[in-house]
């Protein structure tokens, strides 16, 4: 199959990420072939799609999710030791419990002994056997306390975890409890057939806010949509999902300030939501003002 | 050259011992290249708290060694974008709200309603640096090249679905899309990158 420019809307497809199987079944044939015309545009465009990687609009990623990272791998990298030591020390046991091949055993052969021999032999079987035990108890003992020392790292690991989600806990709390924090009940719209009440709590400072909505269970293909409607317009904070109970509880981050917030709405929208991140597609149903 | 030669070398270096194990060596990994990383998963995902634990599983990917860097294939930073982006991509089309964002498609995601994302302020000059570069070189593309590039590369769209949503023949999406990447790759040597 000689090289055809084809070939490299294949490469570029390849570099892009989205050859087809069939496509990909065409180039893997063409590049057995040797093509260096081909092995050379592979190069080139894999540098264009690192370029395009790299034009996505810089956003800091949350600091939290540095510690998050971090502990993970600490889970991992501990749960694998402890994984590790217990195969070990179920190794060690199973062999401590087989019977010593035949093949170890010393040929018996029966000669009559002394008195004082055989008491001899017996303080020296007793002696050995103590040995035996003594050695393997500590060996046990060792190993056990390797497993609990693990078994305690991986509580401090879980530990951890916990006092991570206690501090984004916290930091929610701290938005319902906040001084200057402004509450208030959504009102329904005559377009609110479905009954879904609710209050939110924002707190101008930290510009954050807490929606809960009562009655949110809507059906499969349909979502409600929260919005921030300000001067220049609906600006969308999300989806809020009702749980089982119907109740729905949205934690919003970079809540317009207090200056331009007029209301907050809410929306019901196809399933996913609006189209539009600057406007609702279906009925708002609930209103809350300032 | 030789600067960014041994900072390669460097990169090469640190991804060798967080796969042998050394935290500390996943922490520097992550500060250097999480800056780059995150904006691509957000822009796919249009979800911080999913583009967060895309960010994660590729950190563990690379923390577990399930995934492995090969410096024949390109360079560290090229390589964890493959991985984020794969990844982000699959939860993407997991995800039910793909008709949304398929709709959405074109504008750019924001997550702070009334205004732009806050810029990185941990990322250094040179990464600032080669984002300005590598916007003027996007900027420097026909519009039609850009946009065929970044559906198929942001929403993980094949050459023919490109050219059906922008109502474009096949053969014209495929040539958009190799320019532009020869262009992008001209404008922005590899050399230039991180």
């Amino acid at each position: 199959m000689s090289h055809r420019d084809e070939h490299l809307d294949l490469c570029a497809a390849e570099a892009l990420g989205v050859l087809t199987p069939s496509e990909r079944r065409e180039l893997e044939l063409h590049l057995a072939e040797g093509c260096l015309e081909c092995e050379r545009a592979r190069r080139e465009f894999a540098g264009g799609t690192t370029v395009l990687g790299a034009s996505a609009p810089q956003v800091a990623p949350p600091p939290i999710l540095k510690n998050r990272v971090l502990m993970a791998a600490r889970a991992h990298r501990k749960e694998e030791k402890a994984q590790a030591d217990r195969a070990e020390y179920a190794r060690h046991k199973k062999k401590d419990e087989e019977p010593a091949p035949a093949w170890k055993l010393p040929a018996r052969v029966r000669e009559p002994r002394s008195f004082a021999g055989t008491w001899g032999l017996a303080a020296a079987a007793l002696i050995l056997l103590a040995i035996t035990m003594a050695f393997r108890f500590s060996r046990e003992a060792a190993l056990q306390v390797k497993l609990r020392e693990e078994r305690i790292a991986e509580l401090e690991g879980t530990l951890n975890e916990t006092l991570v989600k206690l501090g984004e806990e916290q930091r929610w709390t701290a938005v319902l409890a906040s001084e200057g924090g402004r509450c208030g009940s959504f009102a329904p719209t005559p377009d609110n057939k479905l009954g879904v009440a609710g209050r939110y709590v924002y707190d101008p400072a930290t510009k954050r806010a807490v929606i809960v909505l009562e009655k949110a269970g809507v059906p499969t293909d349909k979502d409600y949509e929260l919005w921030a409607i300000t001067p220049q317009g609906p600006a969308s904070l999300g989806i809020a999902k009702a749980g089982a109970d119907g109740v729905a509880v949205a934690r919003i981050e970079n809540v317009p300030d207090a200056a331009s917030l007029k209301a907050f709405a809410v929306s019901l929208e196809a399933s996913g939501g609006s189209p539009s991140k600057t406007a609702p597609a279906g009925p708002v149903v609930a209103v809350a003002g300032m | 050259m030789e600067e960014s030669q041994s900072q390669k070398e460097r990169d090469m270096e640190c991804v060798l011992r967080v796969q042998a194990g050394d935290e500390s060596a996943l922490a520097e990994a992550y500060d250097r290249f999480t800056p780059l990383l995150f904006p691509v998963a957000l822009r796919i995902l249009r979800r911080p708290s999913d583009a967060e634990d895309v960010l994660q599983e590729v950190w563990m990917q690379v923390w577990k060694g399930a995934a492995h860097y090969d410096p024949r294939r390109g360079t560290v930073a090229a390589w964890l974008l493959t991985i984020a982006r794969s990844r982000a991509l699959d939860k993407y089309r997991s995800l039910s709200s793909r008709r949304a964002a398929e709709d959405a498609a074109g504008d750019e995601p924001s997550f702070s309603p009334g205004g732009d994302p806050p810029p990185d302020p941990s990322a250094g000059a040179s990464h600032k640096q080669l984002s300005e570069k590598v916007r003027s070189a996007l900027a420097s593309l026909k519009d039609e090249q850009r946009r065929a590039l970044e559906i198929a590369y942001f929403e993980g769209l094949s050459q023919s679905e490109v050219a059906e949503r922008m109502k474009a023949p096949l053969g014209t999406v495929k040539s958009w899309m190799r320019q532009g990447l020869l262009k992008l790759r001209e404008l922005v040597p590899p050399e230039d990158f991180l």
